[in-house]
C-alpha cells in the first residue's frame, strides 16, 4: 500500500483511465454569444435551497446555480469540477483529501474556498438538518470534526472505515456559500425566506427572478470559474401538461425538455429540427416479494416464501415483451439491480429466466400447489390469491401489473388482483411486512452500493426501523458480498473497480438465483433540444451526465443556434 | 329585519367554526401521512417521525385542533408542508390567477347565455328555441377534459400547421416569458376560457330560458300585454328585470368557488392557478394548504349566501324565513 | 335544474347556492302546489278518463326529440346489459405482444349457408385494440356497465337520502329544518377531491362502492332541498288541510298526498342528475381515480386521451368519448322531455 495513493478517475463506464476533460468554453466560429434558453419543468420547484430540495423540479432549478466538487463526464466517469484533481487517500484508506481550484468566485466576488466545502458538508451532516443527508455523511468520524479545512484550498475527510461508495455518493454534490448558508440554523433551514430566491450563487448562472407557479429566470455568471457561459439567460417554464411540453419543444417554443414522457417521445423523435436522445434512467422497477414464511404479523402464510414458487413466477413470464408493451419500447428489461446507467452493469453476470411455462407449472406443483375447481391454485386450504400492489396514477406500472396478472392467471392459476394504491398508503403494509407482492421502484445513485435494500440488517420491520429491505430475505453469502463491495477500496481505480465488480457479480448471481425480487426494467428518459448547440451526446447518446446536477460545468459550453 | 341579519351572522359564524372542525378532522383522518420514505433508498424513517412529531401530527386530531383554531383566529394559516412557505403567500400568488380565468369564463358565458335564453323563451318552440336547446344540451354533455384537450390541440397545434405557423394560440401558461401586456394575457386566455365557457353557457342559457318563461306566464305580464304595451317593452322592461334576479343571485353564490380553481382546465393549459395547487396538496396531504383553501371558500360562501338571502328577502315580500 | 359549471372545480363539482335555491324551489313548489290543487279539484268536479301521469306520458311521446333519445338510451342499456353476457371475458383477454390494432380492419371470410359458400367481410376487432391488445368494443360495452351502474346507484342514493331528509325537514319545519339546512351548507362546502382521496384510501382503492358512496354522499342535497321545498309548501295546501281535518295520520298524509304531488320535479332533477354523475365518473377516471384494471369504465378508457390524440391513435378515445357524450345527451334530452311533459303550466 503506497502512501499518498491517488485515486484516478474511478471508472464508472468502462475500465481504463480517463483524461480529465478540459474545462473552459470552447469557442469557434460557430458559437454565437447571447440568447435565451427556455426549458421545461413539469411542476413548480418546491424550494430553491439546495440543502432542502427533494423533488426533481427543484433540483433542475438549482442545478445551474451551485458548483460541485466532482462531476460526471459524458462516459459517466467521475471528473473534477471545482476540485483540483481526484482525491488522495491516506495509507489506511480512511482519510480522503481533496484540493480545490483557486480563482473560483461566488457571485458577490468572494472566493470559493475550502471553508465553503467544509461548511456545506457540516450542514448536511448536522443531525438538526431534517433531511436524509445526515445519514449519507454517517461514515464520517464526526459530523463536525470529520471534515476539516487544512488550508484555504484543501479539505480533509476522515471516515470510520474504508468506504468505497464515498466518492460517488458524497463528493458529487453541490457546494453552497458559507457566508449565506452557514449563518442559517440548520433546524430552520427548511423555512428560511431565502429559499425562494438564492442570493449568493457560484454556478454558471445566477438567480434573477421568479414568477411563482410559472417560471424562474436565471442570468449568466460572468465570474464562473469554468468560463463565462455563452448563453445570456435561462428561463425555466412550468408546463404541467406533458403533451403540451412535447409540442412546445417540437414547435421551438422552448429549447429543451429534459424529461419527455414515453408517450410523447416517439413523436418528438420524429419531428424535424429536434435533437433528441433517449437514455437509461438511474432507477429501476421490480416486484418485491415477501420472502418470509409468514406475514410479519403472523396472520397468514406468504405465497412467495418458497423459492420454487418465485422461480415458477419467473419462468412463467416473457419479461422482454411485457416491458416492451408496458413502456412502449422505452424501457430496458433488467435481471439484476444494476442498471445500464451504471458502470458496474454487466448483462452477462445476471441470471436470466426465459419463458418456459411447462417448467413453471412443474415447479409450482413441486411446491405443493394444485389447481382447484375454480382454476385457482390452492394448498392446504389456502388459495393462491393476493393483492398485487402497485402505485396508483402510474399507467406504465399498472399496465405491466395487469399483463402479468392476466398471464399468471391463465398459465399458472395464480389469482393476483391488480390493486392500484395511493402513494401515501402504498408503503404501509409493505414496510410492515404484511403483503405478498408489490410493484415498486427505487431511484438510485451512480454508485452500485445496495446495502440498504438487500442487507439482512436492513430488514424492515424486524431488524431496522428505517431499512429498505422489505423482502425479509436472509442469506449470509449475500451479506458477505455486500460488505465486501462496500469496503473493497484498493490502490488504484482499476483495482477498486475490479474488486468491487467481482463482489457485485456475486451479489447479482445470488439475487437472481433466489429470485429475491423479480426485477422488471429501467426507464429510458427522453431529452429533446431545439436550437441549442454544443450539447454533446454522452456515451451512446446518453444524456445522463447533464441530467440534474451531475455535470454543471458543461452548461457553460452550450450556445444558442439563433440567439435573440 | 335587523334581527334576522344578526341571527344569520351568528349562525354563519358558528357554522364556520363547525366546518373548521369537520374539515380539520377530515384531513387528519384521511389515511396516509404527509411524509413517506417513498422511492428513495436512502430515506430514513426516523427523520420522518421526527418531523411529524415537530408538527404535532402524531397526536389525535382533537388534540391538534385547538392550536389550529387559535392560529386561525389570528389569521395565521400556517406553512405549507411541501413548499415551506406561508399558506397566505401561496394563496396570494395563485388565487388571483384562478379568479381571472374563471371570472372571464363567467362573464363570457353570461354575455352569450343570457341573450340566448331570452330569445329562446320569447320565441318558445321556434326553431331557434329548439336549436339552442339541443346545442346547449350537447354542451353540458361533454366531459370537461375532452373539450379542453381538444381545444388545446386544435388551437395550439393543428391550427398552427394549417396556417403554416402564422396564426395559433399558445400551448401553455399565462404570459409569454418577460411580457406583461394585457393582449398577451388575453391571447393566452382564449383557449381555456372557451373551454370553461362552453360548459357553462349551456347551463346558464337553459336556466335563463326557464326563468324567463316563468316570468312571461305571470299575470302581470299578461296584464301588460293586454294593456297594449309593445312586446319589446313588455319583454325587456318588465319581464327581464324579474327574470334576471335568480341568475344574478345564482352567479353571486357560485363565485366563492372560483377561489379553489379548476383542476382539469388549469392542468391542461398549465395555468398557474389554485386548482392544481389544491389538488396536489390533497394528494400530498399538505394539510395547511388544503385547510387554507377550504376555509377561504367556506368563509366567502357564507358571506355571499347571507348577502343573497338578504337581497332576496328585501326584494320579494313573499319569502319569509 | 341545470348545472351551470360542469368543470370539476377545485373542490366543488355540483352547484352551490343554498339560499337562492331555496327561494327558487319554493317558487317552483308553489306552482306545482297550485297545479296539484287544480288537479284535486278537477278530479272531484269532473272525473277524467286520463289521470295526470297518463297525460304526461302522452305528452312525452309527442315530444319527438325526447322519444328518440329514450329509444337510443334503451338501446344502450340493453346492449350494456346483454352483450357482456355473451362476450364473457373478452374484455380482459389480452394480446400484449401485439397492441394498438387499428379499427375497421376488414378481411374476407368464407361462410357457408345452406350449402352455398360465399365470403363476407369480417373483422376481428371492429374498434381496434388497446395498449394491451384487448378488444376495444368489448371494453366499451363492458365499460358502459360501470358508468351506468354508478349513475343509477348514485341517483338512487340521492333520492333516498335527499328524499327522506328533505321531506322530514320540510314537513316538520322548525329546528329540524334549520339543522338540515346547516348540514347541507357543510356538505356543499366539503372539498370534493379530499373526500374522494380519503374514502379511496380508507377503502384501500377505488371501487364501485367507493364511487357511489362519495358521489351520493356529497350530492344528495339538491334533491333534498327540492323535496323540502315541496313539503314546505304542500303541507299548507288545502287538500292536506282537508285530509288532516278528516283525521289522517302524518304518515298517511306524507305518503298518500304529499309525495305523489312532489314527484314531478324530483324525477326531472334525478334524470338530469344521472348524466352529471356519468360525466363526473369520467372526470374522476381522468384524474386517476377509476376502477382498477382489468375492469374497464368509460372514465379509464379516456384516461390516455391526450397521448392517444398526439400519437394519432384517436380511435382509442373517439369511441368512448362518443359513447359518453351520446349517453349524457340522451339522458339530458329525456329529462327535458319529462320536465315538459310534467309541467302543469302547459295544459
Amino acid at each position: 500500500m503506497r502512501v499518498g495513493t491517488r485515486i484516478r478517475a474511478v471508472a464508472l463506464a468502462s475500465v481504463g483511465l480517463f483524461m480529465i476533460a478540459a474545462c473552459g468554453g470552447s469557442s469557434g466560429p460557430s458559437v454565437k454569444e447571447g440568447g435565451t434558453l427556455t426549458y421545461i419543468i413539469d411542476a413548480d420547484a418546491q424550494t430553491l435551497n439546495p440543502f432542502e430540495a427533494g423533488d426533481l423540479p427543484s433540483v433542475r432549478s438549482f442545478q445551474f446555480m451551485f458548483p460541485s466538487l466532482y462531476e460526471l463526464d459524458k462516459n459517466l466517469g467521475v471528473i473534477p469540477g471545482l476540485a483540483d484533481g481526484m482525491p488522495t487517500l491516506s495509507s489506511d484508506l480512511k482519510t480522503w483529501t481533496v484540493k480545490i481550484k483557486s480563482g473560483a468566485k461566488w457571485s458577490d466576488g468572494t472566493p470559493i474556498t475550502a471553508n465553503d466545502v467544509v461548511t456545506t458538508a457540516r450542514i448536511q451532516a448536522s443531525p438538526n438538518l431534517d433531511t436524509d443527508a445526515a445519514f449519507d455523511w454517517s461514515p464520517l468520524t464526526d459530523p463536525v470534526n470529520g471534515v476539516t479545512a487544512k488550508d484555504d484550498h484543501t479539505v480533509v475527510y476522515t471516515l470510520t472505515s474504508t468506504f468505497a461508495p464515498f466518492l460517488a455518493v458524497n463528493l458529487l454534490g453541490f457546494i453552497a456559500p458559507a457566508e449565506v448558508y452557514g449563518k442559517i440554523d440548520p433546524a430552520k433551514m427548511r423555512s428560511d425566506p431565502s429559499n425562494d430566491h438564492p442570493t449568493v450563487t457560484g454556478g454558471p448562472f445566477l438567480f434573477d427572478k421568479r414568477v411563482p407557479g410559472s417560471e424562474i429566470d436565471l442570468v449568466a455568471n460572468p465570474n464562473y470559474y469554468a468560463g463565462k457561459p455563452h448563453i445570456a439567460k435561462l428561463v425555466e417554464k412550468v408546463i404541467t401538461d406533458s403533451t403540451a411540453a412535447a409540442q412546445a419543444v417540437i414547435n421551438g417554443d422552448v429549447n429543451w425538455d429534459p424529461e419527455i414522457t414515453a408517450g410523447a417521445l416517439d413523436t418528438v423523435k420524429a419531428a424535424a429540427g429536434v435533437q433528441s436522445s433517449e437514455y437509461p434512467d438511474l432507477g429501476y422497477y421490480d416486484i418485491r416479494f415477501n420472502d418470509r414464511q409468514k406475514w410479519a404479523d403472523g396472520s397468514r402464510n406468504t405465497l412467495f416464501g418458497d423459492v420454487n414458487v418465485r422461480r415458477a413466477f419467473a419462468y412463467a413470464l416473457d419479461k422482454d415483451s411485457i416491458v416492451k408493451t408496458a413502456t412502449a419500447g422505452h424501457g430496458t428489461p433488467l435481471w439484476g439491480d444494476l442498471v445500464p446507467a451504471q458502470a458496474y452493469y454487466d448483462a452477462n453476470a445476471v441470471v436470466k429466466y426465459t419463458q418456459d411455462i411447462a417448467k413453471a407449472q412443474s415447479l409450482i406443483a413441486a411446491a405443493g400447489w394444485t389447481k382447484g375447481s375454480d382454476g385457482i391454485l390452492q394448498k392446504n386450504g389456502q388459495k393462491f390469491s393476493a393483492k398485487f400492489y402497485v402505485r396508483a396514477g402510474k399507467p406504465q406500472r399498472i399496465q405491466a401489473v395487469t399483463i402479468m396478472s392476466e398471464e399468471l392467471k391463465k398459465n399458472l392459476g395464480m389469482d393476483l388482483q391488480v390493486t392500484p394504491t395511493d402513494f401515501k398508503i402504498f408503503y404501509k403494509p409493505i414496510q410492515a411486512g404484511n403483503f405478498d407482492l408489490a410493484f415498486a421502484g427505487f431511484g438510485i445513485s451512480a454508485d452500485p452500493d445496495d446495502y440498504t435494500i438487500f442487507h439482512s440488517s436492513q430488514i424492515r420491520p424486524e431488524n431496522s426501523k428505517s431499512g429498505n429491505n422489505w423482502t425479509g430475505f436472509v442469506n449470509p453469502d449475500l451479506d458477505a458480498a455486500i460488505n465486501a463491495e462496500r469496503t473493497d477500496l484498493k490502490d488504484t481505480a482499476d483495482a477498486t473497480f475490479a474488486a468491487r465488480k467481482a463482489d457485485m457479480n456475486k451479489i447479482e448471481h445470488i439475487l437472481g438465483d433466489n429470485v429475491v425480487v423479480y426485477f422488471m426494467w429501467a426507464d429510458n428518459v427522453g431529452m429533446g433540444f431545439n436550437g441549442v448547440n454544443g450539447v454533446v451526446g454522452g456515451n451512446g447518446g446518453a444524456m445522463n451526465y447533464v441530467d440534474q446536477d451531475r455535470n454543471v460545468s458543461t452548461f457553460a459550453q452550450w450556445s444558442m443556434a439563433n440567439p435573440k | 329585519m335587523t334581527f334576522y341579519v344578526i341571527r344569520r351572522v351568528l349562525i354563519g359564524f358558528l357554522l364556520l367554526v363547525f366546518m373548521s372542525v369537520a374539515f380539520f378532522a377530515l384531513t387528519r383522518l384521511t389515511p396516509g401521512p404527509p411524509f413517506t420514505t417513498g422511492e428513495n433508498p436512502r430515506a430514513h424513517q426516523e427523520l420522518i417521525d421526527r418531523r411529524m412529531h415537530n408538527l404535532g401530527l402524531d397526536q389525535p386530531w382533537y388534540t391538534q385542533y385547538p392550536a389550529y383554531l387559535n392560529a386561525l383566529a389570528h389569521g395565521n394559516l400556517g406553512d405549507s408542508y411541501v413548499y415551506n412557505r406561508p399558506v397566505t403567500e401561496l394563496l396570494q400568488q395563485r388565487v388571483p390567477n384562478s379568479l381571472i380565468l374563471l371570472g372571464a369564463a363567467l362573464i363570457v358565458s353570461l354575455l352569450i347565455a343570457i341573450p340566448l335564453g331570452i330569445f329562446a323563451a320569447t320565441r318558445q318552440y321556434s326553431i331557434l328555441d329548439v336549436g339552442t336547446s339541443v346545442v346547449s344540451y350537447v354542451g353540458i354533455s361533454i366531459p370537461s377534459f375532452v373539450l379542453g384537450i381538444f381545444l388545446l390541440l386544435a388551437g395550439a397545434v393543428w391550427l398552427r400547421h394549417l396556417t403554416g405557423g402564422d396564426f395559433f394560440f399558445p400551448l401553455f401558461g399565462m404570459h409569454k416569458s418577460g411580457i406583461d401586456t394585457l393582449d398577451d394575457l388575453v391571447w393566452h386566455m382564449v383557449l381555456p376560457v372557451t373551454s370553461l365557457s362552453v360548459l357553462s353557457i349551456a347551463g346558464f342559457s337553459r336556466f335563463m330560458r326557464a326563468s324567463m318563461l316563468e316570468v312571461l306566464h305571470q299575470d302581470y305580464v299578461r296584464t301588460a300585454k293586454a294593456k297594449g304595451l309593445a312586446r319589446r317593452t313588455v319583454n325587456y322592461k318588465h319581464a327581464l328585470r324579474n327574470a334576471i334576479l335568480p341568475i344574478i343571485t345564482l352567479v353571486a353564490l357560485q363565485t366563492p368557488q372560483f377561489v379553489s380553481g379548476a383542476i382539469i382546465t388549469e392542468g391542461i393549459f398549465s395555468w398557474p392557478g389554485m386548482g392544481l395547487l389544491a389538488f396536489q396538496a390533497t394528494v400530498d396531504r399538505d394539510y395547511p394548504v388544503i385547510l387554507g383553501v377550504v376555509m377561504l371558500v367556506a368563509v366567502l360562501t357564507v358571506i355571499f349566501n347571507l348577502l343573497a338571502d338578504i337581497a332576496y328577502a328585501v326584494v320579494d315580500p313573499r319569502i319569509r324565513y | 335544474m341545470a348545472e351551470p359549471i360542469k368543470e370539476v372545480t377545485g373542490f366543488q363539482s355540483l352547484m352551490g347556492g343554498a339560499g337562492v335555491q331555496q327561494a327558487l324551489d319554493a317558487e317552483e313548489a308553489l306552482r306545482h302546489a297550485a297545479a296539484a290543487e287544480d288537479l284535486v279539484v278537477a278530479e272531484v268536479a269532473e272525473p277524467s278518463e286520463l289521470g295526470f301521469w297518463k297525460l304526461a306520458v302522452i305528452r312525452f311521446l309527442h315530444h319527438r326529440t325526447a322519444t328518440i333519445s329514450l329509444g337510443v338510451l334503451m338501446f344502450i342499456v340493453l346492449v350494456a346489459v346483454l352483450v357482456p353476457i355473451f362476450q364473457g371475458d373478452l374484455y380482459r383477454f389480452q394480446d400484449y405482444r401485439h397492441p394498438f390494432g387499428a379499427p375497421f380492419q376488414f378481411h374476407a371470410r368464407a361462410v357457408s349457408l345452406a350449402g352455398v359458400s360465399f365470403s363476407i367481410p369480417w373483422t376481428d376487432h371492429l374498434m381496434g385494440t388497446d395498449e394491451l391488445g384487448r378488444d376495444e368494443m368489448a371494453r366499451l360495452i363492458r365499460g358502459a356497465r360501470v358508468s351506468l351502474t354508478v349513475g343509477l346507484l348514485a341517483i338512487l342514493g340521492y333520492v333516498i337520502i335527499g328524499g327522506v331528509l328533505g321531506s322530514v325537514a320540510g314537513y316538520y319545519g322548525g329546528w329540524i329544518d334549520n339543522a338540515l339546512m346547516r348540514v347541507t351548507d357543510v356538505i356543499i362546502a366539503m372539498p370534493f377531491i379530499l373526500v374522494v382521496v380519503a374514502v379511496t384510501a380508507a377503502f384501500g382503492g377505488v371501487s364501485l362502492t367507493v364511487l357511489v358512496i362519495v358521489i351520493a354522499g356529497l350530492g344528495w342535497f339538491e334533491i333534498g332541498r327540492l323535496m323540502r321545498a315541496q313539503f314546505l309548501v304542500l303541507r299548507e295546501s288545502e287538500f292536506v288541510q282537508a285530509a288532516r281535518a278528516l283525521g289522517a295520520s302524518d304518515f298517511r298524509i306524507i305518503f298518500r298526498h304529499i309525495i305523489p304531488n312532489s314527484l314531478a320535479p324530483i324525477i326531472v332533477s334525478a334524470t338530469l342528475g344521472v348524466s352529471g354523475i356519468i360525466l363526473l365518473e369520467a372526470a374522476l377516471g381522468f384524474l386517476g381515480y377509476s376502477i382498477p384494471p382489468p375492469e374497464p369504465s368509460w372514465g379509464n378508457l379516456l384516461s390516455g386521451y391526450e397521448e392517444a390524440l398526439l400519437r394519432n391513435q384517436a380511435y382509442l378515445v373517439a369511441f368512448p368519448a362518443l359513447a359518453l357524450v351520446t349517453t349524457a345527451l340522451c339522458i339530458n334530452l329525456v329529462g327535458d322531455g319529462i320536465r315538459d311533459a310534467l309541467d302543469p303550466r302547459q295544459r
